[in-house]
């Protein structure tokens, strides 16, 4: 099965898979252009993530082990998730009940999540956890787990 | 009371957030400073928002939560130690429903109780993407709205329910509404403006591209 990781902590990797280390690799921002939408549609204007790109839609599974950063994904992650936009069409679909983007691709991977639990309450982990459930919903993906390890101090 | 607004958009002056500020501000009588957080180091950023009393942070929706740049704002943020200080937001998306950022809300709402700061509510309006593009009629309610929110600020350093509420609606699109945005008309009235780029742009032709297969 191909296999992609994505990881903030542990050293964690497995034989021929892509790895995109977020500890020392800084995202390039979106610049909100749609540049990727309508101008070279599936192809954002920066190129520093165009092997995550052919990875991530080629992988069957993604692995992502991540780091709580105040009680919230990472700026660094986040601007990955932003960047994930020319995976998608511009058009929306309403099909679910909800505003959703088209498929750009047939398939998209199943995700699993470990994230370092450094939460103080039940209340912002579930705050976390549905973020995530609702990104990974929203870019398709059929199969999304989570799991927190290694209780630890918030950062 | 020192307000300073805060304006989380990558596009910075030149999107549809700062068309929500300035309609805001144009309920004031005093202007409120803005600054970008694009064009800012966040930890410098951090610091300098603690002159004021209160912050109001105003930013599109990406991938149901703040855009990159101001997670790392958030990021630089440290607790109080008074609890004097308060935060509010502005939060404006492409998607009709608001229950879009109802992930986001949950997490700003959370975030100002963790720095010690009062959390005087996040302001939600979908189906604001076009309002820099389309003319200024398309928009008119909404900017009156945005001029009264700005104007009931100013009196009470609060949102007024009210406006958040209509700003706020739809919160979840009706059934009715589904089976109207799924109609053949409405979708392509939904894609005119993407197609009008595509074309204009010479590539209509390649708008289903899957370029990393
Ligand atoms: C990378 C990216 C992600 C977006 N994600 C969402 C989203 O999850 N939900 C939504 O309703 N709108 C989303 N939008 C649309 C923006 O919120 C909308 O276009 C907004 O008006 C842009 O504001 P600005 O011009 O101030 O940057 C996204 C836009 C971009 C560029």
């Amino acid at each position: 099965m191909k296999t992609m990781i994505v990881r903030e902590f542990h050293d964690f990797m497995l034989p021929d898979s892509y790895l995109l280390d977020l500890s020392d690799q800084k995202i390039k921002g979106c610049t909100g252009c749609w540049i990727c939408w309508w101008k070279t549609p599936g192809r954002c204007v920066h190129h520093d993530l165009d092997l995550f790109y052919r990875h991530y839609i080629t992988s069957e599974k993604v692995i992502f082990y991540l780091t709580v950063s105040q009680g919230f994904i990472s700026g660094n992650l986040k601007t990955l998730f932003d960047r994930m936009i020319p995976l998608f069409l511009p058009y929306t679909n309403y099909t679910s009940g909800e505003s959703m983007h088209d498929k750009r691709y047939e398939r998209y991977p199943d995700i699993e999540i470990h994230y370092h639990d450094t939460f103080l309450e039940a209340a912002e982990k579930k705050i976390f956890e549905d973020y995530l459930q609702r990104t990974f919903y929203q870019f398709h993906s059929k199969n999304i787990s989570l799991t927190g390890e290694q209780r630890g101090v918030r950062k | 009371m020192k307000t300073l607004i805060i304006n989380g958009s990558p596009r910075a002056n030149h999107g549809n957030t700062q068309l929500f500020i300035d309609h805001f501000q144009s309920g004031l009588t005093q202007p409120l400073p803005v600054r970008y957080v694009l064009r800012e180091n966040p930890t410098t950023l951090a610091l300098e928002m603690n002159d004021y009393d209160t912050i109001l942070l105003a930013m599109p929706l990406y991938i149901h939560a703040m855009p990159g740049i101001v997670m790392k704002l958030f990021e630089a943020m440290n607790p109080h130690p008074t609890n004097h200080k308060k935060i509010g937001f502005i939060v404006q998306a492409g998607f009709i429903e608001s229950s879009t950022a109802r992930y986001l809300e949950n997490y700003l709402s959370s975030l100002a109780h963790y720095l010690n700061y009062t959390y005087l509510g996040t302001v939600i309006k979908g189906d604001a993407a076009a309002c820099s593009i389309l003319p200024h009629f398309f928009f008119g309610k909404l900017f009156k709205q945005l001029k009264a929110l700005g104007a009931e600020y100013e009196k009470n350093e609060s949102f007024d329910p009210n406006f958040v509420e209509k700003l706020g609606n739809p919160v979840y699109l009706s059934k009715f509404q589904v089976r109207l945005l799924e109609s053949c008309l409405v979708k392509k009235l939904d894609q005119i403006g993407w197609n009008w780029n595509l074309k204009r742009n010479g590539c209509f032709e390649n708008r289903f591209d899957q370029p990393f297969l």
